[in-house]
């Protein structure tokens, strides 16, 4: 009779070589909680909005991508890579491609796909449904990762996960004196599958160091598919 | 197994000869700062490739510095090869300044090689026009053969190598000859200093320490030619072609084909597993015509590298039609040099005539087993560098040269001067690029905006009001103190109150000159919404300069 230990040998002999879980890419710590098993998985669109988006973004893309990882920005108009850089954007491995004609997303973004590891995009304009979906799956199939910026409306395709930035408040500007220093701000997610169930995280954005940091030292999170309630429940994994 | 006979003719000092300057004055070509030609009047002061600018200058003071031009080279370079297709069809263009073709058929025609090499300096002599000096030399393989026509001999008659010679001779010569600098280095270390020395070795020896570009240079020491002659012609569907609709007479126009048709080249080369060694560039006109050319390299041509050749090859047949039409109509030899002046305009614009070029085609001619760069043995170049580089060439080539850009760091100020964007074309995404490193500018800017910097520069700042609690203007006077305190914004069709706000700092810029100069000031603002921004006072009126989103 084989032994509990043996067993246990045997699960991990066949387990699958590397679990989808395993592949995750890294997200900011202050973050995990509000991603379905605290990590990023290669092939998904992920949607940014509210005020504080563009910095969410920036700070998200430099986690997720790797040592060797390229980024590449499409039709972010304004989008400061000055500021990106400070929360920790590798500028080295960056490229800015302006927006291309309405008639050019779907080519233009498939082309990048297939090189770089992270592509933020903010179409000026809706987007095809076609083009959408054929990045999609083409981000799908090479394990990119696709961060759709700005208003929902211009992407036609449902997106894996959407974080909804809140308004929050800045500290450290007076009337006449201080500069601003640091952001509290609240993060909605909300996607499909895993992540159906509605998330919210509270985070400085920038905190005192300048990058993403949790608010206090507890992470609290809110599950609001059952009842709005403040009383935080276990963190993430 | 020795080289093809060939004969390499040299045209010594190129890149000083197309500057137009006579060659007994003192001259010297610079790339990025560093000399990479001089001519002899410079060279007898003391002037050296590789020299800086300062050190040729200091060296001889009233040499004049010339730009490096590599399209002018080539384009100049044209008339000399068309010189030599009455002779011969097998011409092929090393690189400006050089060029060989096999001497066999030649030979035999003309009843040896130096009634060739006689034949070939009577019709390159015309078309250089006594401006340039001109080296012969004939030996087995193409690079025996190149070597041969920078002896002193080579410039009166010809360097001529006898068949079997090629090793002998090249046994003498410094291993540097090979250009290949890193390979030459560990050479040199290895007291390797002769080409016969290194020729010596065994091929197993040189594989198992230098891999694949060793046993290339390896086979050139030895007299060989580096790719073994493959009698068997490559497939003609590796052939690409490009249509012009309607016929281009412009090199803009050519040079997009040709880089578009390079890169399918080389992915169709390399789904076969296959590198270009020679390459025929081959061009239709609206008469007609069908010019063709052969370009060869030694190591395999990149997918740039064919870029290159073939935009340089239009240029010199754009370039030759202009000046056929304009001043030859009975067809005889153009004089590269006719015109000091001519052939400098970079965007030939005619009427499409009979000489605007309708189709265009790029022949890997000869082709040899792709194996592989390695990658990493004597330097940083990333993988995954190159492979952005190349879905950058695809996007530029869809969107135009300025849609793809890479940021580099540079000085300054406001929220979003402190980056540059400058075009992917402009730089190699492979190498390690300092100017994209933060840290790389180290001096901090007095008066810079403090971080966190504001996430969003808006492209067009939007103008606004700024009002104090009696609903009055603010403005910000000469001595950058606010007239009032600030209360509320109002935008086009918004009004908002103002929570914090810390400023006005002044940023009084290019004081010095008058078209550059800008005086502005900034303030920082938290509005009532819990959003922030940095609005911008400049000639009295204010305007919200970027978010901090």
């Amino acid at each position: 009779m084989a032994t509990r230990a043996e067993l246990a040998e045997l699960i991990e002999r066949v387990a699958p070589v590397t679990l989808a879980v395993e592949r995750r890419r890294p997200v900011p710590e202050p973050l995990r909680p509000v991603f379905p098993d605290g990590g990023l998985q290669p092939g998904w669109t992920v949607g940014f909005d509210g005020p504080g988006a563009a910095s969410l973004v920036a700070v998200t893309a430099a986690s997720v991508v790797d040592a060797e990882g390229w980024i590449a920005v499409v039709g972010v108009g304004g989008f400061n890579l000055a500021a990106a850089s400070e929360l920790g954007l590798p500028l080295d491995r960056v490229v800015v491609v302006e927006p291309p004609g309405s008639d050019r997303w779907g080519v233009v973004l498939s082309t990048l796909i297939d090189a770089v590891d992270v592509v933020i995009v903010a179409p000026d304009r809706p987007v095809s449904r076609r083009d959408a979906r054929r990045l999609v799956a083409r981000a799908r199939e090479r394990d990119g990762v696709v961060f759709q910026l700005g208003d929902a409306r211009r992407w036609p395709q449902a997106v894996d996960l959407r974080l909804d930035c809140h308004p929050g408040s800045w500290e450290g500007l007076g009337r006449g004196h201080g500069r601003l220093r640091q952001r509290r701000m609240r993060v909605a997610a909300q996607g499909r599958r895993a992540a159906a169930r509605q998330r919210e995280v509270e985070v400085l954005l920038p905190g005192p160091s300048g990058g993403l940091e949790a608010v206090g030292a507890e992470i609290r999170t809110f599950d609001l598919s059952r009842r709005r309630s403040t009383t935080p429940v276990a963190t993430g994994s | 197994m020795t080289g093809l006979r060939t004969l390499a003719v040299r045209v010594p000092d190129w890149p000083v000869v197309v500057t137009g300057i006579p060659l007994d004055e003192p001259v010297v070509v610079v790339r990025a700062n560093r000399v990479v030609a001089a001519s002899p009047a410079a060279r007898e002061e003391g002037v050296a490739i590789g020299h800086r600018r300062r050190e040729a200058q200091s060296r001889c003071p009233d040499v004049a510095v010339i730009e490096r031009d590599i399209e002018r080279e080539a384009r100049r370079f044209e008339p000399v090869a068309a010189a030599l297709e009455d002779l011969t069809p097998a011409v092929e263009v090393n690189a400006p300044g050089l060029l060989g073709f096999p001497t066999r058929g030649p030979s035999r025609y003309f009843g040896g090689d130096t009634a060739v090499a006689d034949r070939v300096r009577d019709l390159v002599e015309p078309v250089l026009d006594g401006r340039a000096a001109l080296g012969l030399g004939i030996a087995d393989g193409a690079f025996a053969a190149a070597l041969a026509s920078r002896h002193p001999r080579a410039l009166a008659g010809a360097a001529i190598v006898e068949p079997g010679g090629s090793p002998a001779f090249l046994a003498g010569l410094d291993v540097h000859e090979l250009e290949r600098p890193e390979l030459c280095d560990v050479l040199g270390r290895l007291g390797l200093r002769t080409l016969g020395a290194f020729a010596a070795l065994s091929t197993a020896d040189v594989i198992g320490r230098f891999g694949e570009e060793g046993v290339l240079a390896h086979r050139l020491a030895r007299g060989e030619d580096a790719h073994p002659p493959d009698l068997r012609r490559p497939a003609p569907d590796l052939a690409v072609s490009w249509e012009f609709e309607p016929a281009a007479d412009r090199l803009d126009r050519c040079a997009f084909a040709a880089k578009a048709l390079a890169d399918e080249l080389d992915l169709m080369l390399g789904r076969r597993g296959l590198a270009c060694v020679r390459l025929a560039v081959e061009a239709e006109n609206a008469g007609g015509e069908v010019h063709r050319r052969m370009w060869r390299h030694e190591g395999a041509l990149s997918s740039s590298a064919v870029a290159d050749r073939a935009r340089w090859q239009l240029d010199g047949w754009l370039h030759q039609r202009r000046v056929d039409t304009r001043r030859r109509p009975d067809g005889s030899i153009v004089r590269p040099f006719a015109d000091g002046s001519d052939g400098d305009a970079q965007d030939p614009t005619l009427d499409a005539g009979p000489g605007a070029i309708t189709r265009l085609h790029l022949i890997p001619d000869q082709v040899v087993p792709a194996t592989g760069r390695q990658l990493g043995f004597w330097g940083g170049r990333s993988d995954k560098g190159e492979q952005v580089g190349r879905a950058v060439a695809r996007l530029q080539g869809l969107l135009g040269p300025d849609a793809v850009t890479v940021p580099e760091w540079r000085g300054g100020r406001g929220p979003d001067e402190r980056i540059e964007l400058v075009p992917a074309a402009a730089v190699d995404l492979a190498e390690p690029r300092p100017a994209a490193e933060s840290g790389w500018v180290g001096e901090p800017w007095p008066g810079s905006v403090p971080s966190p910097l504001p996430m969003e520069v808006l492209p067009d700042p939007e103008p606004v009001e700024v009002l104090d609690v009696l609903d009055e203007p603010v403005g910000v006077n000469g001595r950058g103190e606010l007239s009032a305190e600030p209360v509320r914004v109002v935008g086009h069709g918004w009004r908002i109150g103002i929570d914090g706000w810390v400023g006005p700092w002044p940023a009084d810029e290019r004081w010095w000159d008058p078209l550059r100069h800008r005086r502005r000031a900034r303030l920082q603002v938290e509005l009532a919404d819990g959003t922030a921004c940095l609005l911008v006072i400049e000639h009295r009126r204010w305007a919200v300069e970027a978010r901090y989103d």
